[in-house]
């Protein structure tokens, strides 16, 4: 097991310096100058060429990407040429905004999906059923952008029910605690209902197809031909055997917690990674791209690195020796 | 009895084939007896070419149908939903197809005066107009050509490239296998949305662009399966007799084993298909994606993103169209993959 735990671990971390070069690579190669986009092109030469010589930019490719590799092994992930300010201190703000939205929904999915799952499962073929899995398949196949603007449209603009963006009305101390916790859920409701309902509906379809398998399983009827009561055999027998692949579900979508709001931080302008992403590639922020692409691809790597373990710990059929 | 022979009956070919010619001719149809100009090609030529191909498709099938009456449907649109899913599809492709026909303005005409943007949906303008007096139900409709066009292909390119791979790897194994795998799996670890908005903003964004990025990102999960399934089926005892027979590798592997190993590939491919047209719609509308003239639903949603309060037909219905053709291929998906799974065949093929 420790042999195995070893060599799954560092082959994560060269996957994960693979990455990060092919990134790299693929900033050198892509076309186009970040200074053009920094700079005022109506500047003398001399001072663009300043502002190159400043970023390090004019440096051969080696130099670059061994100084770039080492900063960051030493936990500095350079200057962002935006924001002017080190990249550390960007994601250092940024990303607790983008937990706080994806944790809230990653719960909320988990939650609603397998309930809902279970419970149209549970009422197969009944008009129950029949609308959960058709309402979960119109909201799996919506496309989550378009139902953020078709939920600020409706809440926001018309009804005036909540804010149209951002994550609060003020800070902790301009508008004292109490009001500044209700201000950030008032904030949080649409950011978290668009994330969270496509990814419940995918998991509710997900749940309800595996719970229907375990459930015309021969112990299922072994259960029913005990006496066991419908509730216990839902959640005791057939559940916790539909669940295992949720393990793994969850291992996989660990990536969403820091790169899966993008759309919806895009939508709801919160300023969380998924902007600093978006706004670091349009601008071509090299330290910024490479560092929003190194922690998620670690969270990728992570998240496959995890859900293989935890598979082996929950089924021990799967046990690697 | 009379029970059996109504459950037969519905299960002809000749209903759903028959409804099809009629849907076939519809585009012609509206046109009334202006069909005849359509047919001669006084709306251009591309008008008269789909005109053409309408009326004889129709045509065919509703002969195909008369001919054979007999024929059931295949199993798997015993399903109702796969039914759904097909049809979604099939009508999508055609209104994309017909878009000519189906239009009733020009998608690019700018409106007459100031007066006519922005108006709302009428009788005239059957989903209103645009910040630039443009029909949009004509805009939508055209549309449907790249949105459907871009899913479609970029889903192709990732299945060809999935094969290539996988194929490879699981037929040839040993190093080929491993270094192909690891780079299947670098893939995997970057966060595709990420890779795919890069790789649209560093180069410029053009529908071919939007297909070639897509694809190149989305080949992994089929070259897993197809990699799976070439190892399932290379040493059973069909493929081992036909390299007896001394057929070169690449004969066998793509007459003998991709056949066998394909039916996954299917379902996964039909399934990426709404998938691929929901990133194609994100991309579009944040500017990254098609761009004008060309039209696509996901750029119709960007343009009506800040009218969205005074001018809100702007960005649903594009979307609306955009959800309608996931469902559709969603529901074909499902009932490929329901039809894929021998455990699920067992039991839709013991009919009375």
């Amino acid at each position: 097991m420790l042999r195995y735990l070893f060599r799954r671990i560092l082959g994560s971390i060269l996957l994960l310096w693979g990455v990060v070069t092919l990134t790299f690579v693929l900033l050198q190669v892509a076309p186009g100058d970040p200074v053009d986009l920094l700079v005022d092109p109506s500047f003398p030469p001399e001072d663009v060429q300043a502002v190159r010589d400043h970023f390090g930019l004019d440096r051969p490719f080696h130099q670059q990407y061994l100084s770039w590799i080492a900063g960051t092994v030493h936990g500095d992930l350079g200057i962002s040429l935006r924001h002017k300010r080190p990249v550390r201190d960007v994601l250092a703000e940024a990303v607790p905004n983008t937990l706080r939205l994806s944790v809230i929904s990653l719960l909320a999915w988990l939650v609603v999906g397998v309930m809902l799952g279970v419970w149209s499962a549970a009422h197969r073929g009944s008009l129950r059923d029949r609308v959960v899995t058709v309402s979960t398949l119109i909201v799996y196949s919506l496309p989550s952008f378009w139902l953020g603007l078709m939920l600020l449209l409706i809440f926001v603009w018309k009804l005036h029910w909540f804010p149209s963006g951002g994550m609060s009305d003020g800070t902790v101390a301009e508008l004292g605690w109490w009001r500044w916790l209700l201000s950030s859920i008032r904030h949080l409701v649409l950011p978290v209902a668009v994330l969270g309902l496509s990814g419940a509906a995918g998991l509710a379809r997900y749940m309800r197809s595996s719970m229907l398998e375990i459930l015309s399983e021969d112990y299922i009827r072994t259960a029913r031909a005990k006496g066991l009561g419908e509730r216990s055999i839902l959640f005791k027998h057939a559940l916790r055997n539909a669940a295992i692949p949720l393990v793994t579900l969850l291992g996989l979508s660990l990536p969403f917690l820091l790169s899966g709001a993008v759309v919806t931080e895009v939508i709801f302008s919160w300023p969380g990674m998924g902007q600093v992403a978006v706004q670091g590639l349009l601008s071509r922020d090299y330290p910024v791209i490479l560092a929003t692409t190194l922690l998620s691809g670690g969270m990728v790597i992570l998240g496959n690195l995890l859900a293989d373990l935890a598979y082996g710990l929950v089924d021990p059929r799967i046990r690697v020796g | 009895m009379a029970q059996q022979a109504a459950r037969q009956a519905s299960r002809s070919v000749a209903p759903w084939c028959g409804a099809a010619g009629v849907v076939a001719a519809l585009p012609l149809m509206v046109k009334g007896s202006g069909a005849g100009a359509w047919l001669l090609g006084q709306h251009g030529a591309e008008a008269a070419l789909v005109s053409w191909i309408s009326l004889l498709t129709a045509v065919l099938l509703l002969v195909a149908c008369l001919l054979e009456r007999e024929r059931g449907l295949p199993v798997w649109l015993d399903d109702p939903s796969a039914r759904l899913g097909l049809s979604l599809v099939l009508v999508l492709a055609w209104v994309a197809l017909m878009a000519p026909l189906l239009a009733t303005h020009d998608p690019s005409a700018l409106g007459a005066s100031v007066r006519s943007r922005f108006l709302p949906p009428s009788l005239e303008h059957w989903m209103g107009t645009d910040i630039l007096g443009r029909d949009l139900y004509s805009r939508v409709v055209f549309g449907a050509r790249v949105s459907l066009f871009i899913g479609v292909a970029s889903v192709f390119t990732s299945v060809v490239l999935g094969l290539l791979v996988g194929g490879l790897a699981g037929f040839t194994g040993g190093v080929v296998d491993t270094v192909l795998m690891r780079f299947t799996d670098l893939m995997l670890a970057f966060p595709r949305l990420f890779l795919i908005l890069a790789l649209m903003a560093f180069f410029s964004p053009s529908t071919w662009l939007v297909v070639l990025v897509l694809g190149t990102t989305g080949w992994m999960g089929v070259a897993r399966v197809v990699r799976g399934g070439v190892l399932q089926v290379k040493n059973m005892e069909f493929v081992e007799a036909a390299r007896a027979l001394g057929l070169p590798p690449a004969r066998v592997l793509w007459r003998h084993v991709f056949p066998a190993a394909m039916a996954p590939v299917i379902v996964a491919a039909t399934l990426r298909v709404g998938n691929a047209i929901l990133a194609e719609s994100f991309l579009s509308f944040l500017g990254l994606g098609v761009q004008a003239p060309a039209v696509s639903w996901g750029q119709l949603i960007g343009q009506g993103r800040d009218t969205l309060l005074t001018a809100w037909w702007i960005s649903t219905f594009p979307g609306l169209a955009i959800t309608l053709t996931v469902v559709g291929f969603n529901l074909l998906g499902d009932g490929l993959r329901d039809a894929a799974d021998p455990r699920l065949i067992v039991r839709s093929s013991s009919r009375p």
